[in-house]
């Protein structure tokens, strides 16, 4: 209820069904991605305690684990407005900071709308993609 | 919380309320409100520049004054800092385009609100003030001066050099060019962030709107809250003049030629970019005074885009009343032309794969007049 009524009073809004449910043993309050295709693997995303604002730097923090013994290779993350075919203006770079656990610094949404955080994590060569749907004010 | 949302909505509709009975139509909704909400506070609050080690000390204030206002650092000893950044002229010249040792093909910035930038110049080309501080000194077309130049004038000014030694705690190195030049930025960026604007008719409709303030809100003139729907709302002007400084930081094409002549192009963000990558006085360098290197990651992360061809920097439109002419190349002389501009843009000449960031509004003269009234609502008086 609250959530609700910050939403509506300050115009934000996630669009992902899933929110709030922990994946890979993150806190409940993080965001599960949805998996594009087979659900090799799952993964967690924390945006901080503020949504992001238009024009304002923010970090990432991402939880990554397998559905079941795949090794994970290689991750990236990013961001892109599909309405206006663009991505993001920086290039997120991504850290190690524990087991499955990682940060990307470096996220800017230089538009408001429809944004999509985009997850890929690469085993054996092949790409398994996971996202999740913000709209910024 | 729940009551403050309350209490926003409560207001809204009173809002509307006034404005349907006192121009029989409605002005503005509530979405446009929730967007309205989003540039301010004003003033932003004083954070110093953690890059800068002398960034809001009184000392260097003084020298970056007294620099910036000094026209012997130039190479012909005729052009100050000052004399395309004039305070008279809304820190700039009001000229389409600079006149430093011969006429530039750019307008000139204001350095109004200057500390609150992201990146500097319409192209974007360093990510701090120091940095951009020193760049019109040692470019051929504007102060034309070398980095001895600088140094020996520094060095061999009474005044200057004695201020330098108490802002710095050493004599200005001959032997260290690039450090004492480095220096000298950092004093006239210290100057520069005190440049600063005050408070506008917006910004007291903008809190009236917050603190639920049904009498001041009814202060703003009618035909800005007009202009306001059609800035917050279809005009999406908000898409890049986005925040309490009215803009997101970033790089647009606003459908303004970028050829300059016959063979000639400002390529603008996509050769600001390259400029970027290839400097040392970066946050990212060895001069910066921030042992955790704050904001780094913008030279670090930035990427050079195709679409960069042709970008300029999304300008402020505070104070914007004072700084005329217009875009990056200063063609368009007044705000009317700025908002006819954008109600008739080109859309076959911009960037855009997708959905159109700016698309023709086509307004009528009654809502053009509107929106420059909202703009000129952002200018102190």
């Amino acid at each position: 209820m609250i959530r609700s009524l910050i939403t509506a009073a300050l115009g934000l809004g996630l669009a992902t069904s899933t929110a709030w449910a922990g994946a890979c043993g993150a806190p409940e309050t993080w965001h599960t991605l949805t998996p594009e295709d087979e659900a090799a693997f799952k993964a967690a995303l924390s945006l901080g305690p503020n949504m992001p604002t238009v024009g304002a730097p923010f970090d990432v923090e991402l939880k990554v684990c397998s559905s079941d013994t795949r090794p994970l290779d290689r991750l990236s993350v990013d961001a892109t407005m599909p309405a206006h075919k663009h991505g993001m203006n920086y290039q997120p770079q991504l850290s190690k900071t524990g087991d499955g656990a990682y940060k990307a610094t470096g996220f800017l949404f230089h538009m408001p709308g429809h944004w999509k955080i985009t997850v890929s994590v690469y085993s054996d060569g092949a790409p398994s993609h996971l996202s999740m749907d913000i709209n910024v004010p | 919380m729940r009551a403050a949302g309350r209490l926003l909505a409560l207001f809204v509709l009173t809002l509307l309320a006034t404005n349907a009975a006192s121009a029989g139509e409605p002005v503005l909704t509530q979405s446009h409100f929730a967007k309205l909400l989003q540039h301010g506070p004003w003033p932003a609050r004083w954070e110093r520049d953690p890059s800068n080690r002398v960034s809001g000390e009184p000392d260097a204030i003084a020298l970056g004054r007294d620099l910036f206002f000094s026209p012997k650092l130039s190479g012909n000893g005729k052009i100050s800092c000052a004399t395309c950044h004039h305070p008279g002229r809304g820190w700039t010249d009001r000229l389409p385009q600079g006149l430093g040792t011969t006429e530039l093909d750019r307008n000139t910035q204001s350095l109004l609100n200057v500390r609150l930038n992201r990146w500097f110049g319409w192209d974007g080309q360093n990510d701090n003030l120091w940095a951009q501080s020193i760049r019109p000194l040692l470019d051929p077309k504007e102060m034309d001066a070398g980095a001895g130049h600088v140094v020996n004038v520094v060095r061999n000014d009474p005044q200057f050099s004695k201020a330098y030694r108490t802002v710095f705690g050493t004599a200005p190195d001959t032997a260290n060019l690039e450090l004492t030049l480095v220096n000298v930025g950092k004093a006239m960026a210290a100057f520069q962030e005190t440049i600063v604007t005050g408070r506008t008719p917006f910004d007291a409709f903008r809190d009236a709107v917050a603190d639920g303030d049904e009498k001041a809100a009814k202060d703003y003139p009618i035909a800005a809250k007009r202009g306001a729907a059609l800035f917050f709302g279809r005009g999406n002007c908000t898409f890049c003049h986005t925040g309490p400084n009215f803009t997101n930081g970033e790089f647009q094409d606003a459908g303004v030629p970028y050829f300059l002549g016959p063979g000639r192009v400002d390529k603008g963000r996509y050769d600001g970019i390259g400029k970027l990558k290839a400097s040392r006085l970066t946050l990212a360098g060895s001069y910066t005074d921030d042992p955790a290197k704050t904001g780094a990651w913008k030279v670090q992360g930035v990427r050079a885009l195709h679409r960069n061809f042709g970008e300029f920097k999304v300008p402020s439109l505070r104070n914007l009343t004072q700084t005329a002419p217009y875009m990056h190349n200063g063609s368009l002389a007044t705000l009317e032309d700025v908002v006819r501009h954008y109600s008739e843009i080109d859309v076959e000449r911009l960037h855009a794969d997708g959905t159109a960031v700016l698309a023709p509004l086509h307004l009528n003269e009654r809502e053009i007049q509107d929106l420059v009234a909202f703009l000129q609502s952002l200018s102190t008086q």
